[in-house]
Order: C-alpha cells, then structure tokens, then sequence
C-alpha cells in the first residue's frame, strides 16, 4: 500500500514539475523561449515587450522612459520568425501575453489578420495617428480596421562602392550617379559598360534578390487584390526587369540575404546594394567592418521605397495594456522619443512634426565619406516615398513563390526564361497553398 | 512505480496524438474555434494538395538514394575497422561517429557556404579540375545530390555503430574455422558475416525507412536564409513533413497540418508493415 501512495505521489510530483512548464508564470518577467532582460529603473508599474533587439542600446533606451515614467521594461528576446508561434501557443495554453510584441513585416500580414489586437486608438488609449506619418497608418491596420500600433518608418535607397563606381562609372557623387541612373533602363545600360570592362569580373549589384526588392518595393500594385489573384499587374512588370538584368549579365549571381552575398560587402566585385535606414548599422557596417570610407548612398533608378518595418502591437489579452499604450505614445508621439530613439539605435521616427525642424537628422557618417546619410533619409528618401503595398495574409506564400521564381532565373546561364511560365507556376502553386483564392 | 510514467505517457504522448486527431477533422488556425470540417481536410490532401504527392516522391527519392549508400558505408567502415584497424579502431570509430552528434544548425551551414555556387570549396575543386562549377543549391537534382550527401555523410557513423555491436557478437571461430579452410577475406564476409548481421540488417532498414519518412533537419536547413523558397529550387527537396510544417506553423492551418500528419503516419505504417511482410516472407523460405 505505501509502495502505491509513494508512486502515486511521485507520479503526481513529476507531472507537476514537468507540466509547470507549460503553464505562465504570474507576474514574472519572464516568460520561457527567450532571455528576459530588464531595463534598468524603479516604479512598481511595469511592461513586458516580446522583441529580438535586447542590446544595451535597446535596454538603455528604455531606461530613460522609466526615468520619466516610474513603468519598468521587461525585454523577453524573441526571434521575429518565432513570434506567430510564440504567441499562438501562449494563447492557446491560456499563458500570459505580451504587453507589446512586435511584429516584422514579412510576418505582419499574418500576424495583423488574426482578432487579437487592441485597437489603441479607441478609448481609453486614445493614440493620436493624425500624429503619424500618413504613408504608415495602413501598414499598421489590419484588413479589418484595427489600428495596431506603430512602428518606425523603415524606407530605402541604395548604397555603393565609391571606389568600384569612380572606376566603371566615372563618378563617386552621390548627385552625379543619381542622374546617370535615374532608371532601369539606364541602370541596365550602364551595367552591360561596366561589365565589358571589368571583363564580366564587377557586376551593378550583388543578386537578382536585392534587384528585386527595390523593384518590388517601387510598386503599390496589390499581388492579391479580393482574395484573388492579380500577379500580371503586380508581378509581370518586376519578373520582366529581373530577367531583362540576368539577360544583360549585369547582376551576380549570389542568393539574396545569404551568407555570401554578406561577405560580398567587403569585396571589390558587386556596386550597389539596396539600402534601408536599418542596413546602415545592421547590415553595410557589420558585413564590411573595414569599410570606412569605402561607401556612398544614393536614391536608386526609380526612386526610394519603404523596406521593412515592425509593428508595435498591444494584445488584447496583454495585463497592462495603459502602460504599454503610454510607452508607445513616449516613443512615436514626442519629440523626446524620437530623439532618444535616433541616438540610442538609429531608428527614425514616425512622428511628423520632428520632420519639420530639418536638423532633426543630421550626422555625418565616416563610413560613408563624410556624407550626411541621416539628412538624405529624411530629407530626400522619406518625402519621396510613393506608396506602400499593403499587407495582406498571403505575404508569406507571395514571398515564397517569387523566391523560387528568383532561384529559377538565376540558374538559367544566359537568363532565357519565359515570364509567362513563371507565371503560370506562381499561379498554380498559390491555388495549391490557398485553395480558397481566386485566378 | 509505473505511475510516473503512465502520467507523463498521457500527457505528453497519447494526449497530443488524440488531440492532434480531433483537430484534423476541423480549421482551425490555433486561435480562435476550431470548425468541424469532416473528412475535408482528408479530401484536399489526397485530391487537391499536388504538393502533398510531390514531397513524398521527394521523399522517396531521397530515401532511396540515402539509405543503401549510409547502410553499405556503415557495413564497410564497421567491417574495415574490425579487421584492418584494429589498433586505431576507437579513435577512428570517434571520427566516423562525430557527425552523427554535430548540431543540425551548424552542418545546414557548412554545407551551405561548401556548395556555394560562387565562393564555395566544391566548385573550386572543381574549377581545379577543369570542370564547370554548378549551381547545387539552385537546380533541382544538384540540391537533391547536396541533402543526399549531408545525410549519408551524418548518418554512416550511426550504422557503423550498429553494425559494429552486431559483429562483436560472431564468434571469432567461425573466422577461424573458414581461415582453415582456405577461404578469403571477400567469402569470409560474404559467407559469414552478412548472413549473421543479418537481424542488424532488419533493424537498420526498417529505422532507416522510417526515418527516412521522417526527413526534415537537412533539406529545411540548407534552405533556411529568409530568401530561399521552401523546398528548395522547383520544391525538390521538399519533404512531407516539411509540407505539414509548413501548413501547419507557416500558414497556421492547423487541422490541414494534422491531416497531412496523419496521411504520413498512414504512408509510414503501410510502408513498414511490407517491409516486415517481405523480410517474413524470405525468412519463412
């Protein structure tokens, strides 16, 4: 009989150790998967945030908010592939949700279709988007109307080599090369000249992939528009130029965001490079460390176009959403969180009024040989954005269709792919994935 | 004493597959309710999913290829280093064995940065050669050729290991015997020791199929930088489970993903249940 009530309390002991890992936690800053971190302060209010940049920069930044405020950050480090999962399983353990969690742009249709978002601009929150850069509200309201939360602006132009331009293009001036390369066609032109002669050895950019994204983030034209599909408008026109590029040799032929188009910065071989507001620190100084005065920034044939972004979203289920909602307007609605989020880790911010004083953003960069890149963003890129493209719940599958249509042209030698084929495997493989979308 | 496990069996084991089950008869994206959708889902994979069929052809291909090539070369290493390296055969049982324990991450990117079309060291080698350097991980059988390699490569160590337990149980006289009578290292071991692994055999294609079926570290890792479709170029190593990952934690289709689950599970059960049929059957002979 004892042996029986000791394995039956042994049995109960280990499930309860075992299954209290499933279960949240009250009141803890952490909360599993992620390394919680917490930003230095008193007050007896706090916030958690789901987010993947847990630096010192991050936590010093809002330790300044919870100098002004008395609310304390809890940093939990997700990753922002993870995030759908993260908070799907949380919700569906009945676990305790973010105050805030942030939401990437590649997930963010996804992530703003499903009915988990407090609207922060109805009461009691009140969050002023009249305040806002107009080019963004949409970006951050889910199809059904619901304004999520908001997110610095991230937009792009596009950087180079001085020395490989001054070579094959006669000039390294910012002004000069913009002119020179004002379109496509005079990109592609331009391109087929330094090809010959570099004797095929310098290409204008580094993959089809970094092409593609200026040309995908040129155009506002919806790839699915009512659930049905509207890739001749959308995706022909940037499909064409992409095999235009490959025809005329002028693109290498690395894959898009691999490790080898990284360690294609530091090298004398590829030009140009599209270039968001982030890929200053994040992407161009960490993949070529030595690179001071090596590059230069330009608006890219076309013209400047948003890239990327993250949503600041307060979940309905989140315990402290006031606090977390008044930590968004301190950091998106004052000139104080702009600056603070301009000095501690580069972001710009999404709050227009800043825009007007003109030396909001000025700084010139060393590594770019004195230019004043932050002025040129806002200055030059920002007011120059035409239009963004909506998100939508099938941006993951969009995205991975037109990564295999890259991978197929650019494994054609001598870039002889016929568009309408291309077009016609996107077509069937998106009414395969979602069978519910229309031709 | 069993309580525990019992327990922990029903939490962990028979509950999620029950459940997993259930929500395959409904839609549900994990969030909100769960609709009960019947046979439906059952339906679009085997009427309506072409990549359902594609990645188990996929599958088979890999498999295919794989297993013999990591069975033999386990068979082979074992068999060498019982009889030719005998001296060095521990630390060179640790050499063929590391891979089997090396993260997945790591070995997804290794075998990334090796089969890079432009800067990668197998098309310098075979620049060296004179050869056209290839596209392994854009063209659809160079990136089958690319996860053939990296699974053989990390799962010969493991055989080597099996089918070394196997022959530390012949008995040294039945070597001897046949050295007696005259007969070569190539009869001894056709003769001897292939007939006695023979229950190693049966244990090593039955898990290699099995697992086989399974397949998702080394295709879902050597195409897994933010750019690269699923599956690789022309979907070619496209897995079943990389399609029920997909549907279930990418689109968030959960009771599609349980379906697709379940239809493999129906494929592995079917599959291992010939597989015993046919070794019975050759056994009863």
């Amino acid at each position: 009989m004892k042996k029986r009530i000791l394995a039956g309390l042994l049995g109960i002991v280990i499930a309860v150790t075992a299954l209290s890992g499933c279960v949240a936690k009250g009141g803890g800053s952490s909360d599993g998967g992620g390394e919680a971190e917490s930003a230095e302060g008193g007050g007896d209010r706090e916030i958690t945030i789901w987010c993947w940049d847990t630096s010192e920069n991050n936590q010093n930044m809002y330790a300044e908010f919870t100098k002004d405020t008395g609310i304390k950050v809890n940093l939990v480090a997700v990753e922002s592939k993870d995030m759908t999962q993260k908070l799907q399983t949380t919700l569906a353990s009945g676990g305790e949700m973010p105050d805030i969690a942030w939401l990437e742009a590649t997930f963010r249709g996804k992530l703003l279709s499903l009915d988990i978002w407090e609207d922060i601009t109805k009461e009691p929150y009140n969050f002023d988007t009249s305040q806002i850069m107009d080019y963004l509200i949409p970006l951050e309201t889910s199809e059904s109307g619901v304004y999520v939360g908001p997110e610095c602006p991230s937009v792009a132009g596009m950087a180079y080599k001085r020395e490989l331009a001054k070579e094959y293009l006669g000039t390294d001036d910012p002004k000069e090369l913009e002119e020179m390369l004002s379109d496509w066609d005079s990109f592609i032109a331009k391109g087929k000249e330094v090809a010959e002669k570099s004797d095929g050895k310098v290409f204008m950019m580094s993959s089809l992939g970094a092409a593609g994204q200026i040309l995908k983030g040129q155009s506002t034209e919806p790839f699915i528009e009512n659930d049905a599909l509207n890739l001749e408008e959308s995706m022909r026109p940037i499909l064409e130029k992409l095999v235009e590029m490959k025809k005329a040799g002028i693109i290498d032929v690395l894959d898009f965001n691999s490790a080898e188009e990284g360690a294609s910065y530091a090298r004398d071989e590829d030009i140009f490079y599209p270039c968001a507001n982030w890929s200053l620190e994040f992407t161009i100084k960490s993949n070529d460390k030595d690179g001071a005065g090596r590059w230069g920034f330009m608006l890219p044939p076309g013209g400047p176009f948003p890239w990327g972004g993250t949503v600041s979203g307060v979940p309905k289920d989140a315990a402290h959403k006031e606090e977390a909602v008044e930590f968004l307007k301190y950091f998106w609605l004052t000139d104080k969180g702009g600056e603070l989020n301009r000095d501690y880790v580069g972001n710009f911010t999404s709050y227009k009024p800043s825009y007007e004083n003109e030396d909001f953003y000025t700084r010139e960069d060393e590594f770019f040989g004195g230019q004043d890149v932050l002025k040129s963003i806002a200055q030059d890129v920002l007011p120059n954005i035409k239009g963004v493209r909506l998100p939508s719940r099938y941006d993951q599958d969009i995205d991975d269709v037109y990564n295999l249509a890259l991978k197929t042209i650019n494994a054609s030698p001598d870039g002889n792919v016929s568009v309408d084929e291309l077009l016609e495997s996107m077509t069937k493989e998106l009414m395969t994935k979602q069978p519910d979308l229309k031709e | 004493m069993i309580a525990p496990y019992f327990i922990l069996y029903i939490a962990f084991g028979l509950f999620p597959v029950l459940f997993s089950l259930g929500i395959s008869f409904t839609s549900w994206d994990g969030i909100g309710n769960a609709a009960f959708v019947g046979l439906e889902n059952y339906k679009r994979v085997f009427v309506q999913d072409e990549f359902f069929y594609k990645s188990l052809w996929n599958t088979a291909i890999l498999l295919g290829i794989s297993a013999p090539i990591q069975i033999i070369l386990g068979l082979l290493t074992a068999v060498f280093l019982k009889d030719f390296f005998r001296r060095m055969k521990n630390g060179l049982q640790l050499i063929n064995f590391l891979p089997y324990i090396t993260t997945p991450v790591a070995i997804g990117i290794i075998f990334q940065l090796m089969f890079d079309w432009k800067s990668g060291v197998v098309n310098a080698v075979l620049e060296l050669l004179h050869m056209d350097s290839v596209y392994w991980l854009g063209n659809a059988w160079a990136s089958r050729a690319v996860v053939i390699i990296m699974i053989v490569w990390k799962n010969y160590g493991y055989m080597m290991i099996m089918f070394l337990s196997g022959l530390a149980a012949i008995p040294d006289e039945l070597y001897e015997a046949a050295k007696i009578d005259g007969a070569k290292w190539w009869s001894r071991f056709t003769r001897i020791t292939i007939p006695m692994l023979r229950p190693i055999f049966v244990f090593v294609i039955i898990t290699s199929v099995i697992n086989g079926f399974k397949l998702f570290d080394e295709p879902q890792l050597l195409f897994s930088s933010a750019s690269q479709p699923i599956g690789g170029p022309d979907r070619a190593v496209m897995t079943v489970v990389m399609r029920y990952y997909e549907s279930a934690f990418r689109s968030f289709e959960f009771g599609y993903g349980s379906a697709l689950a379940y239809c493999l599970f129906m494929v592995i059960a079917a599959i291992t249940l010939l597989l015993f049929c046919g070794i019975r059957g050759r056994k009863e002979k």
